[in-house]
């Protein structure tokens, strides 16, 4: 076992008798498959059959126009003259100048209709958007502080600045200044009593 | 390239549907092209679709061989990728689905004809199917084909160093699995 790799260890497989025999006749009969697609596909692609040259294409270009010619001037007497006929019972709203053909069969006149309709529905949607969204505003707390007297307000800041300073608010827990240890005491005691319920 | 190589490829190359040199071509390099093959594949059945598919592919291909490189070291090149390209479809798509089992190599050898867990030549079959891809092609191509680095690197598009420094770490790993599963 040590010695493997000066004694080098012989194969350990087998292999059928004739395989290879055999394996070259798989390969030729592949071969030969593979060439009949290749085959069949050029034929699809009609590269078997030779290419005509570049003055067959003009030949046949000009016995096709020669042919469709006269085949045009000999029918040109069979297509009738036949004017626009005006339907029983309908008159046009919309006519063009000659007055013969109705204004809404023009192409120029309906893109001109879409596109106006287009443009009117578009100024409506935006200008019914934008109003909406000017509805959906609400007001904001500092146009109500516009509307307080000058006087008043500055009154006010000074009343919140003396509660903070003289400890004069209700709210205990705003300022302690003047209370008394006892007086604390009793407030909390009575805070937890209050928390049992 | 030797003459008759030469010879053997532009005659395939006028005449690709000549049955006889691509006889030829074939009798030349079956036998180290299936043992290269068996071993990565270990299946008799699967060595021999790829060495088909090697054949057949190198016959479509002969017209754009430039000839650049040896005959031998082109054919290896198409059946190391036929064999990577086989063993990956494989390992996505497990041959026993309601198993749930994944397509291991080693279960393969231990299924082959005359195992013999207590021979050095199954031990190192198996050891082979534990070492990284790579290493496992280099360690094939060296320890059995005894063939040049530089062969080898056309092969597989690396420096010979670092094919020499794969080797270097595949027997080592072969040496510890056989020290490791020798039974005494």
């Amino acid at each position: 076992m040590e010695n493997w790799k000066k004694n080098k260890a012989q194969n350990p497989y087998s292999v059928p008798a004739n395989y290879f025999a055999d394996m070259q006749k798989n390969v030729q009969l592949r071969m030969r498959e593979d060439s009949a697609v290749e085959l069949t596909v050029d034929l699809m692609h009609n590269k078997a059959y030779p290419t005509p040259s570049s003055d067959y294409f003009d030949q046949l270009h000009k016995k096709v126009h020669a042919k469709l010619n006269t085949q045009v001037s000999e029918n040109q007497d069979l297509i009738p003259n036949m004017p626009y006929e005006k339907p029983q019972g309908y008159t046009p709203r919309f006519k063009s100048k000659n007055n013969n053909y109705p204004l809404y069969k023009n192409s120029k006149f309906n893109a001109l209709v879409m596109a106006a309709t287009f443009l009117l529905l578009v100024l409506i949607g935006g200008s019914y958007i934008q109003s909406n969204q000017s509805l959906k505003v609400e007001p904001s707390s500092l146009d109500y502080m516009y509307e307080i007297d000058e006087a008043e307000w500055a009154n006010f800041l000074e009343n919140e600045e003396s509660i903070r300073l003289d400890g004069a608010s209700d709210d205990p827990e705003v300022n302690l200044k003047g209370v008394s240890e006892q007086e604390l005491k009793d407030y909390l005691k009575e805070e937890q009593y209050l928390e049992l319920f | 390239m030797t003459n008759e190589e030469v010879k053997l490829v532009e005659g395939l190359k006028a005449n690709p549907n000549d049955s006889k040199l691509m006889a030829q071509l074939m009798t030349y390099y079956q036998e180290p092209l299936y043992w290269h093959i068996r071993r990565m594949v270990v299946s008799h059945d699967d060595a021999d679709d790829v060495l088909q598919n090697t054949f057949v592919k190198a016959w479509k291909g002969i017209k754009n061989f430039r000839m650049e490189a040896a005959l031998k070291t082109w054919l290896y090149r198409i059946a190391t990728n036929e064999a990577l390209t086989f063993l990956s479809k494989k390992k996505k798509r497990p041959s026993i689905p309601l198993g749930g089992v994944d397509y291991d190599l080693t279960d393969v050898i231990q299924s082959q004809q005359g195992y013999d867990p207590e021979r050095a030549e199954w031990l190192l079959q198996e050891a082979m199917q534990k070492l990284p891809e790579k290493q496992r092609i280099v360690f094939n191509l060296r320890y059995y084909d005894e063939m040049p680095y530089d062969e080898m690197s056309q092969i597989l598009d690396t420096s010979a160093g670092a094919l020499k420094a794969s080797y270097h770490h595949a027997v080592k790993k072969v040496e510890q699995y056989l020290k490791d599963n020798a039974q005494e």
